[in-house]
C-alpha cells in the first residue's frame, strides 16, 4: 500500500511539472444549471421536492475539474461533489491520467454487464460509480486498438470500506467489429471479485448488432467461491418515415442471461443503476437463469423533440418496468426533460414497487448550458 | 475561284470549329465543379443553423477531413467536446461526460448528424460525384441572376448513394453548384441545397453557406455556414484514429 502511495506521489508531481505549460495556455469553461420536480410514489405514501443543479467544468488540454453542487428541499441539504480533477500527460506513446476520473467501458448496450465499475452508466444515465480515483495508462496500439490499465485508490477511514481494485481492458477492430476483453479486480477484507468478460458491437446489413460474455468469481467470509457467468445479445435498428427521409423512429432490443447464485448480487448492480429494484434474495429463487429483455424506442417529433419508451422486463414472471420519457429542446442552450418510471409486478414478482421501495417516480427537469 | 465562295467557306468552317472546341460536356462541368468542392483534405470550422417553424437551435463545430476520414469536434455549449471520428463506414462517438469511444452502429450514418437536415455523410464525406453518377447537360439556364448549366444525374448503377436522381444548377463561369434537387427513385423530391453565398478562397470558388431544405418534413431547414476553411492542411499523422476522439 505504501509503494503505491510513493508511486501516486511520483507520478503527481511528474504530471504536473509536464502538464503546467498546458495548464497555463488554454482552457475552457462550462456548466449547466439545472432545476426539477421529483416525485415518488411508494405504496402507501408519496414524496415530493424540488432540487436545483450547478454543474462547472474546467477543461484545460491535460487537466480537467468539474464539481456537481446540488440542493433539495426535503433532506434541506447542500451537497457538493467533485466529479473529475485529473491531470494527464503522455510517456513513450502512453496516455497517463491520474487523479478522479471518469473510467466508462461502454459499448453501446442499454446495461453494461462489463463495465469497470457495474451500474456505473445505464440508460445514457450517469451515476456516480463511474468516477474514481485511479491512475489509468492507455497505450494505442494502432489508430483502433489499444490497451488500458487502471489501478484504483481509495482510502476510507472504515478499514472494510477499503479495496484494492485494478483493472485491464484490450480493444480491437475485428471486420468491421469493435471487441473488447475486459478484466477487473477487486479485493476487500470482506469479499474478493475476479470479473472477466468479452464484448463486441458491428453490423449486421442494416442493423446494429452487439453481446457481451462474463464470467464473474465471487467470494466472501461467508460465501464459498462460486462462478456466474452471464451473456447478453442486443440489436439496433433506425427507421425512418417518409422514404426514409422523415422522422426518425430508433428502436433498440437486448436479452440478458443471468446464472442464478450468489455471484447474481454482483452484476444486479448494473440493474440498480438503470434506477430499478431489484432483491438479489427475491432473485435467487426459482429457475437456473435470470432473463430479462428490455427495449429502448424513441420517436423524433421534430428537429427540436423526441418521446422515448424504455421497459424492462422479466421472462420468469412477466414483471415490468416501464420508462417513458420527453425531451424538447427549448433553445439552443436550454433542454425539457420528463421521465416517468413505473414498476408493474405485484410484491413477489421481480420488478415490483413497495412499501420501502417506489412503484412509480416522476422527474420533471429544466436545464441551461453555457 | 469565287473568293466569296471561299470566304463563306472559311467564316462556316471557323464556326463550325470553334463552335464544337467551346462546346462542353455535363461531365466535364461536373469535373471542373469536383475540382472547386471536392476536399482532398481540409480543416473547416462551421456553423449549423438548425430551423423548424420559426425555432432556431444552434451549433459549432471543428470539421477534419481527409479522403473518406473525418473528425468533427462540437463546440457549442449544449455538444461540448462531443467527437466523432468517421474512417469508411464505421462512425464512432465520443461522449465527453464519461470520456468514452463508442462504435455507431452503421445505419446511424443515414440519420441527420445531431438534429440536422446533413446526415452524418453529409457533413462527412466529400465524394466525387463524377465516381457516382451518370450526368446529362439539359439545359443552360439563368439562377438569381448568375449564368447557370443545368445538369441532371442518374446514379450509376450499383453505386451507394443516398439520392437516386440530382438536379444541379452550376455556375457557368465559377464552376460551383448554386442549387441542387435530390430526388428518390420514385422520382419524389426529397431535399434542396441551395447555395446563397460564395467565396473565392485559395484560388477556388467554395460554398460559404448552404440551406438544406429537407422536403418531406414541414417548415424545417438547416443553414450550414462556413466560418473558415484551409484547403489541404497539414494534418498530423494518427490523426483520424480512436486516440485522438478522447
Amino acid at each position: 500500500m505504501l509503494s503505491k502511495k510513493v508511486i501516486v506521489s511520483i507520478l503527481t508531481l511528474v504530471l504536473i511539472f509536464t502538464a503546467s505549460h498546458a495548464l497555463a495556455s488554454s482552457y475552457q469553461f462550462g456548466g449547466e444549471v439545472s432545476t426539477g420536480l421529483n416525485s415518488i410514489f411508494f405504496e402507501e405514501t408519496n414524496e415530493n421536492y424540488i432540487y436545483e443543479t450547478v454543474n462547472l467544468n474546467l477543461d484545460f488540454n491535460n487537466a480537467n475539474f468539474e464539481i456537481t453542487a446540488s440542493n433539495n428541499n426535503l433532506q434541506q441539504e447542500f451537497d457538493i461533489t467533485l466529479k473529475k480533477a485529473y491531470i494527464r500527460n503522455k510517456f513513450i506513446g502512453t496516455r497517463v491520467t491520474l487523479g478522479k476520473q471518469p473510467i466508462s467501458w461502454s459499448f453501446g448496450s442499454l446495461i453494461n454487464p462489463v463495465d469497470y465499475s457495474l451500474g456505473a452508466e445505464a440508460l445514457d444515465e450517469e451515476t456516480s460509480a463511474k468516477y474514481v480515483n485511479a491512475v489509468e495508462f492507455h497505450y494505442p496500439i494502432n489508430w483502433y486498438s489499444n490497451v488500458s490499465l487502471v489501478t484504483e485508490f481509495n482510502n476510507d477511514v472504515d478499514p472494510t470500506k477499503n479495496y484494492d481494485k485494478y483493472g485491464f481492458r484490450a480493444r480491437t477492430l475485428i471486420k468491421d467489429y469493435d471487441v473488447s476483453f475486459n478484466y477487473v479486480k477487486q479485493d476487500s477484507q470482506v469479499s474478493d471479485i475476479n470479473r472477466w468478460g468479452l464484448s463486441f458491437k458491428g453490423d449486421i446489413k442494416n442493423a446494429g448488432l452487439y453481446g457481451a460474455y462474463t464470467n464473474i468469481n465471487y467470494q466472501t467470509t461467508t460465501i464459498p467461491e462460486v462462478n456466474t457467468q452471464a451473456f447478453m445479445v442486443g440489436t439496433d435498428y433506425s427507421y425512418f418515415l417518409n422514404q426514409g427521409f422523415g422522422n426518425r423512429l430508433y428502436m433498440q432490443g437486448e436479452y440478458h442471461r443471468i446464472e442464478k447464485n450468489e455471484g447474481l448480487r454482483v452484476l444486479i448492480n448494473s440493474l440498480a443503476g438503470a434506477g430499478v429494484g431489484l432483491d438479489p434474495t427475491k432473485l435467487l429463487g426459482g429457475d437456473e437463469y435470470f432473463d430479462i429483455l428490455l427495449t429502448n424506442v424513441s420517436y423524433s417529433i421534430n428537429d427540436f423533440s423526441s418521446i422515448g419508451f424504455f421497459s424492462l422486463t422479466s421472462l420468469e414472471d412477466g414483471s415490468t418496468a416501464l420508462i417513458p420519457n420527453y425531451q424538447n429542446q427549448l433553445t439552443t442552450n436550454t433542454t425539457l426533460n420528463i421521465n416517468l418510471s413505473y414498476l408493474s409486478g405485484e410484491a413477489d414478482q421481480d420488478f415490483a414497487g413497495g412499501v420501502s421501495f417506489p412503484e412509480a417516480a416522476l422527474n420533471v427537469e429544466l436545464s441551461y448550458v453555457f | 475561284m469565287n473568293y466569296k465562295k471561299i470566304a463563306v467557306l472559311v467564316l462556316l468552317s471557323v464556326f463550325i470549329f470553334s463552335s464544337q472546341a467551346l462546346a462542353i460536356t455535363a461531365e466535364e462541368i461536373i469535373q471542373q465543379r469536383d475540382d472547386n468542392e471536392f476536399l482532398k483534405s481540409a480543416r473547416v470550422e462551421s456553423t449549423m443553423i438548425i430551423n423548424n417553424a420559426g425555432r432556431e437551435l444552434e451549433k459549432k463545430m471543428v470539421n477534419l477531413i481527409e479522403g473518406d476520414k473525418a473528425l468533427v469536434s462540437f463546440t457549442n455549449p449544449m455538444d461540448r467536446g462531443t467527437k466523432f471520428l468517421k474512417r469508411e463506414d464505421n462512425l464512432w462517438m465520443f461522449f465527453p461526460d464519461a470520456e468514452d469511444v463508442v462504435k455507431l452502429s452503421g445505419h446511424m450514418l443515414e440519420r441527420g448528424m445531431m438534429g440536422s437536415d446533413f446526415s452524418y455523410k453529409d457533413m462527412m464525406e466529400s465524394e466525387k460525384l463524377t465516381e457516382l453518377y451518370n450526368f446529362e447537360l439539359v439545359g443552360e439556364v439563368e439562377y438569381k441572376g448568375r449564368p447557370c448549366y443545368k445538369i441532371e444525374a442518374v446514379k450509376v448503377e450499383g453505386a451507394e448513394v443516398s439520392y437516386y436522381k440530382r438536379i444541379a444548377w452550376i455556375d457557368k463561369e465559377r464552376f460551383i453548384g448554386l442549387r441542387e434537387e435530390l430526388y428518390a427513385e420514385s422520382g419524389k423530391l426529397l431535399k434542396v441545397a441551395e447555395v446563397t453565398e460564395v467565396e473565392e478562397i485559395e484560388g477556388r470558388w467554395y460554398p460559404i453557406r448552404t440551406i438544406m431544405e429537407n422536403k418531406l418534413r414541414e417548415n424545417t431547414s438547416t443553414t450550414f455556414v462556413i466560418d473558415s476553411i484551409e484547403f489541404n492542411p497539414e494534418i498530423p499523422e494518427g490523426t483520424f484514429s480512436l486516440e485522438s476522439l478522447q
